[in-house]
């Protein structure tokens, strides 16, 4: 066994029957399984595992917790993933980020000695003369200062999401968490359990019993309590698992492994405990310099020794605890440092005094050095306090490889802030304590400043209890509530500048001291301020280490106490999440026709329409052109066949159907014939034209209503929501899923129909053009119309959408011997340019009223009321500034795009919102807003094309093929 | 997320519902060209109370919600048949 | 087994008949079309399946809803049992069941045979208003065809609506003939407990048909890590009798 591996008991998590080995910056490193890449690190000495942001100095773990930036690693292909959170596996290559050249002999470490030019704020102030520098400086910058990089050919992963449900749920596994979890468990609630740990326990895991002496006490307390929840059927544990954020009505986001959980918990115990703070000295971040509480993890978790010699600096039991546990493991401790002048007073402080360590009462630590190695905590410096707290003592070095810091805490309760809780300097207590609780939420043990371990406890199971009861589950007596609640740990002011600074107190963001008083002489005097300026707690821990002594030092320098100073704005995710738990199985519904699987065989490229995918044109995507052509031309010349099952379909039936289609659409419905379809022009209550289709009447009490692909859901809904006030006698039902559609069109089309065996007449007698009908089709039940969108012969034939595939093929073999061909939804756009019928939502905009879009004919103008008469009629009588207006080019002219402007004595006047070249007519066609004079067919107007030039347009009146619209009604 | 409480479908996700905005008494035929401009275009948007058209996505049921906009708090959801009796007028067409 | 019919036999056919081919699924007829009978040869596999977690097209068979003033009360008056509670259901006598969406909304799922319930349903209800147009009698809605039908089977089936559902679905959560119309993968979906056999839970599911592929698909998806497979009606037929 190595020198810095202890024997057992030490190194719960290890199983030593597992070595396991894995390669850090291409040296292999042995451990067991139950090892972290950080401990198994540490178990061969080394502390050094990353250089830091901005200064590339050496850094080692601080906290091992996973809750420090310090072990950002290249694990893989993962960028900072965290030393002390991977498992190690056998095999696993990881790397140090944010070197050059190799960790140990970092080739940009040269930078820390020019920070004195570095001051905060330097990027603005230094870079941004002259203009456009910044661009040359940001390459450089970027390329010396950050963190991991991403390996863009790292293969994708499955991740997923789910769901969970908790009456009580308990963030945490300490001491406070699991006795919540098994309270609340007795009482009868479902409980789920988070704890970020491979194994429940927390600090009773790894702290020590101040009675007797080792963990023993601990160690039972966690068995029986997992145990205990074991055997609980409605808890469920989520271990190595990280709550990232708390949001309304208690809603979590839980990483764990690959999945991102959404859970929703009734009720929530925070016991996420407290995280020992950095004390702020020259030198402070050396590898080697720890919390106590990360000395403790090391010993009693993973059997590492962190050192061979240490000094502690404390003000409180922990620490004395840190100093005892090191001796017991056979680390010579060279001092204890005790700010308080008097010696804390406890059992742990006796004992140290008993084992005959050496007690420096009233000292600190005044500056680390590095060892030869440049990469190691070599010694330190101490001082003596005066009455004022400030080191201007007698000075002593030691030699020691370890500093061990228990000098305070802080709540871990930024899941709470998210929640609306909040944190606030307590005076008394020398640090942040949670001064509200929201609803719904309730806190226990070190996170609510509790350290005793029977209180911790006793608050734990009592704030499980009253979060059952909160829940609903009322049997239960309460457990009592622990009398002792929060107890001074910290010390106020472990903060001591030093003349040469490289005294961090964000040692993710390398700030100092110093950088935060240059920031507040700069004027940014508010805690908010300071931290965006000098991004202290902007790192990635998230202020976890910096907040409160960044809070200390600003509100002295502010000249005022602390007290009433709160936190910077918490924010999700507490910690980071990765993109793949993020994008992980994201679900984008997508909907299909019945006759999908028939355009994909005839080759068709597909395009999206919504939610909906539709064929764009069918042939190979080098063959567009030709495609749509030869598609539009089979139409006007003979017979096409294109899928319209998108179209939104609503059956509005009752006795007050045609007041209903009355009130909503602007046209007249009272006398509309059964058997007969008429246009329909929805506006909204701005006067703005929202959608348009056809309404059929079948029966007095019947119309069937279309709506447009991407409007259908829109047009549905906002039929409900007036029927919800007009309370009129009609059913509204969405058919649209429930009815395929085809449109045949061409001059060929009867001739297809007809060979069919239907009781339909589709004679022009028997079936004139608006006519609907309802009948059979082979046996299929179809709703027929004739319609005229492409402004050929044509008949609209809608059924069932079960049959809808049948219906096709039906149609594809009828039509072969005409030569049928599909068509698609390019195709159709063309046709329906020639015949100048508008596209909602193409040409027209958020604005666009019936007059402008010259369909001043479909507004019933002597009805009582429509949606958006009013304003209709207010904003036409106010005039317009712009008409949509069909127009054309020569054919050998440019083609103009969608939204190519419209230029008038050099202001843009409008825009085209559709142009094509024709089939039917030999020109360019289009429709474009212009000024209302040059409306007028034969004026000419000014497009400016994409590459700039400018063609002439001549405006044309609409329909540009068949202006008499013989062809649809034949 | 928030919860809503849907008066058919229980409590639900925010997730499965969509505003449809303030409730408003529909100006009539014979009220001024302001009143319909204050109507149509103009919300109160109000720091405090408000009620509004609600309408639960699956099921398109719409409903009454009231709100206060300063805590985020949803205060009541009732069925729209509460505020609209059923009776066959509208505003533009007495 | 081999396969006596295809669903392009049938002018009907299921919105997921592709999948179900491409799954290997032996077809019968059923109500006028193919119907996913078996995926093996050896049943004991798909009864493994249907007890862990197994997905059931049966979108061929037939349904029937109405909706509007009147509806109910016209469909009790047919012999239908009505739930009085909305988002509930009631079993009938022949084994269809009776789903309450709204105070005036009855979702009719018809029985696993593919009985004539249904159609009859839907005749009698096109006839009547062809008698008297002026009655309040609901209007019948065209469930075959705007909704596809699956059902979610087995002791995981809870656990994988968990992975594409935020309501709560677990049996204790939701009891037996619990409905929810909520959101399932993004699409409005109606789901409706009703077990297999006292010892297996399922949900039917119905959503629009035009999403049938894609919901299919998450499903599938979502039930690989439970071993999830497709399963035949002749199972569920055999659970069910069983």
């Amino acid at each position: 066994m190595n020198e810095h591996r202890l024997p057992e008991p030490y190194g719960l998590h290890l199983d030593r029957t597992r070595p396991l080995s894995c390669t850090f910056e291409g040296v292999r490193v042995q451990g067991y399984a139950g090892d972290t890449l950080m401990s198994a690190l540490l178990s061969t000495g080394q502390h050094l595992v990353s250089r830091s942001f901005k200064y590339h100095r050496p850094r080692g773990p601080i906290t091992m917790a996973g809750l420090d930036a310090n072990t950002y690693v290249q694990n893989g292909t993962e960028p900072n993933a965290l030393a002390d959170r991977i498992l190690l596996a056998e095999g696993l290559v990881a790397n140090a980020q944010n070197v050059s050249g190799s960790l140990k002999g970092d080739r940009d470490r040269w930078i820390q000695h020019v920070s004195k030019f570095l001051p905060v704020g330097f990027y603005y102030k230094a870079f941004y003369k002259p203009k456009g520098i910044w661009g040359f400086w940001e390459k450089i910058i970027r390329a010396k200062a950050g963190l991991g990089k991403v390996d863009q050919s790292t293969p994708h992963s499955y991740h997923d999401k789910a769901y969970l449900f908790a009456d009580v749920t308990v963030i945490g596994g300490g001491p406070a968490g699991l006795s919540a979890a098994l309270e609340a468990a007795e009482a009868g609630c479902e409980v789920v359990l988070v704890d970020d740990q491979p194994l429940l326990g927390g600090s009773l895991n790894s702290g020590r019993d101040s009675e007797t002496g080792g963990g023993d006490k601990r160690v039972t307390e966690g068995e029986r309590l997992r145990k205990a929840l074991a055997e609980q059927p409605k808890v469920t544990i989520l271990t190595d698992a990280r709550c990232t954020g708390w949001f309304s009505d208690n809603w979590l986001s839980i990483v764990c492994g690959r999945r991102l959980y959404k859970l929703r918990a009734g009720q929530v115990v925070l016991a996420t405990g407290a995280l020992e703070q950095p004390m702020v000295f020259r030198n402070n971040d050396l590898p080697g310099i720890m919390t106590g509480t990360a000395v403790q993890r090391c010993l009693r978790l993973w059997a590492v020794k962190p050192g061979r010699r240490a000094i502690v600096a404390t003000c409180n039991a922990q620490g004395y605890a840190a100093a005892l546990d090191l001796a017991d493991a056979g680390t010579e401790v060279a001092a204890i440092v005790d700010l308080n002048p008097e010696p804390y007073d406890c059992p742990e402080r006796r004992a140290a005094q008993a084992r005959g360590l050496r007690i420096l009462p009233g000292h600190t630590v005044w500056e680390a050095r590095a060892d030869g190695s440049k990469n190691r905590l070599g010694s330190a410096t101490l001082r003596g306090l005066n009455a004022a707290g400030e080191a201007d003592g007698a000075e002593e070095r030691i030699e020691c490889d370890v500093l061990a810091v228990s000098i305070g805490f802080t709540p871990l309760a930024q899941l709470l802030c998210h929640a609306g809780g909040r944190l606030i300097y307590n005076e008394a207590l020398a640090g942040l304590k949670v001064d509200h609780v929201p609803e719904g939420a309730f806190v226990a043990g070190a996170v609510n400043g509790a350290y005793d371990l029977d209180t911790v406890l006793a608050e734990g199971r009592h704030a499980g209890w009253a979060a059952a009861q909160a829940a609903g589950f009322k049997d239960r007596k309460s457990p009592g509530k622990p009398q002792k609640t929060a107890e001074r740990v910290n010390h106020p002011w472990p903060i001591f500048p030093h003349p040469e600074g490289k005294d961090f107190v964000d040692i993710d963001e390398d700030q100092t001291v110093a950088d935060i008083h240059n920031a507040i002489a700069d004027g940014f005097e508010h805690l908010e301020l300071m931290k965006r300026y000098t991004t202290v707690g902007m790192g990635p821990s998230q202020g976890r280490t910096s907040a409160l002594n960044a809070v200390r030092i600003t509100a002295r320098a502010n000249g005022g106490s602390p007290a009433g100073y709160t936190v910077t704005t918490q924010r999700p995710p507490f910690v980071p999440e990765s993109f793949g738990h993020l994008a992980g199985r994201a679900f984008d519904p997508e909907r299909l026709t019945a006759m999908h699987e028939r355009h994909l065989e005839l080759g068709a490229q597909m395009m999206p329409a919504g939610l909906w995918w539709r064929p764009g044109y069918y042939g190979p995507e080098r063959e567009r052109a030709e495609a749509i052509r030869a598609e539009a031309e089979a139409v006007r010349r003979n017979v096409g066949l294109i899928d319209v099952s998108t179209l939104g379909g609503i059956d509005v039936r009752g006795p007050d159907a045609r007041e209903f289609m009355q009130r909503l659409y602007t046209f007249n419905y009272l006398k509309q014939p059964v058997g007969k379809s008429r246009y329909l022009l929805l506006c909204e209550e701005t006067g703005t034209i929202s959608d348009d289709g056809v309404g059929c009447c079948f029966a007095d009490d019947h119309f069937y209503v279309t709506a447009t692909t991407g409007g259908a859901d829109g047009v549905y809904r906002s039929m409900l929501r007036w029927n919800a006030e007009w309370n009129l006698d009609v059913d509204i039902a969405n058919v649209t899923a429930a009815y395929a559609g085809v449109n045949i069109a061409g001059p060929n089309s009867r001739k297809v129909l007809e060979t069919l065996e239907s009781d339909l007449d589709f004679s022009a007698e028997g079936f004139p053009y608006l006519a609907v009908r309802e009948g059979t089709l082979e046996g299929i039940p179809v709703r027929a119309m004739r319609v005229g969108f492409v402004g050929e012969l044509g008949f609209e034939l809608h059924c069932p959408a079960g049959q809808g595939e049948a219906l096709w093929d039906l149609l594809m073999k009828a039509g072969a011997a005409q030569g049928i061909r599909p068509f698609g939804v390019e195709a159709q756009r063309l046709l329906r340019l020639e015949k100048g019928h508008i596209i909602i939502g193409q040409d027209t905009d958020g604005l666009t009223t019936p007059d402008e879009a010259s369909m001043a004919w479909a507004v019933g103008r002597k009805k009582p009321f429509f949606l958006g008469q009013r304003a209709i009629l207010v904003r036409e009588r106010e005039g317009t500034d712009r008409k949509l207006t069909g127009f054309t080019l020569p054919m050998r002219a440019p083609l103009p795009e969608e939204c190519n402007l419209v230029i008038r004595d050099g202001e843009i006047a409008g825009r085209v919102t559709s142009a094509s070249q024709a089939v039917g007519v030999e020109a360019i066609i289009g429709l474009a807003y212009v000024h209302p004079k040059d409306a007028e067919p034969g004026t000419t107007f000014k497009i400016k094309l994409s590459n700039g030039s400018m063609v002439e347009a001549t405006a044309a009146a609409i329909p540009f093929y068949d202006p008499e619209n013989k062809r649809q009604e034949l | 997320m928030k919860i809503m409480t849907c008066p058919l479908n229980g409590p639900r996700n925010i997730q499965e519902f969509q505003c449809g905005g303030p409730v408003k008494a529909m100006p009539g035929a014979q009220d001024s060209d302001t009143a319909w401009a204050d109507y149509v275009f103009l919300d109160e948007n109000p720091r405090g109370f408000v009620r509004e058209w609600w309408c639960h996505l699956p099921s398109s049921y719409w409903f009454i919600a009231e709100r206060d906009t300063a805590t985020d708090a949803i205060l009541k959801t009732y069925p729209a048949s509460e505020l609209f009796a059923p009776e066959k007028t509208v505003g533009g067409s007495q | 087994m081999a396969n006596s019919v295809s669903p392009n036999d049938f002018k009907r056919r299921s919105f997921v008949a592709k999948r179900l081919v491409e799954a290997g699924a032996r077809f019968e007829e059923v109500a006028g079309a193919a119907a996913a009978m078996a995926f093996s040869d050896d049943g004991a596999e798909e009864k493994a399946a249907l007890e862990g977690c197994g997905l059931a097209d049966l979108s061929p068979l037939p349904r029937f809803g109405i909706k509007g003033r009147g509806g109910p009360e016209w469909l009790a008056g047919q012999g239908v049992a009505i739930p009085e509670t909305v988002n509930t259901a009631l079993r009938q006598e022949d084994g269809s069941l009776a789903a309450r969406l709204s105070p005036s909304e009855i979702l009719v799922l018809g029985d696993l045979r593919g009985g004539e319930r249904c159609g009859a349903l839907y005749t009698s209800w096109a006839r009547a208003r062809m008698d008297d147009p002026s009655a309040a009698r609901g209007y019948a809605l065209r469930r075959d065809d705007s909704h596809a039908w699956f059902r979610l089977t087995g002791a995981n089936a809870p656990e994988v609506f968990a992975k594409l559902c935020a309501v709560d679905l677990r049996p204790h959560r939701f009891p037996a003939l619990s409905v929810a119309q909520t959101s399932v993968a993004r699409s409005s979906a109606i789901v409706i407990r009703e077990d297999l056999a006292a010892d297996v839970v399922g949900y039917h599911l119905l959503i629009d048909s035009a999403s049938a592929r894609y919901l299919w698909d998450c499903l599938i998806d979502a039930m690989a890590e439970f071993d999830g497979k497709a399963v035949g009606l002749r199972i569920l037929r055999q659970q069910n009798a069983g």
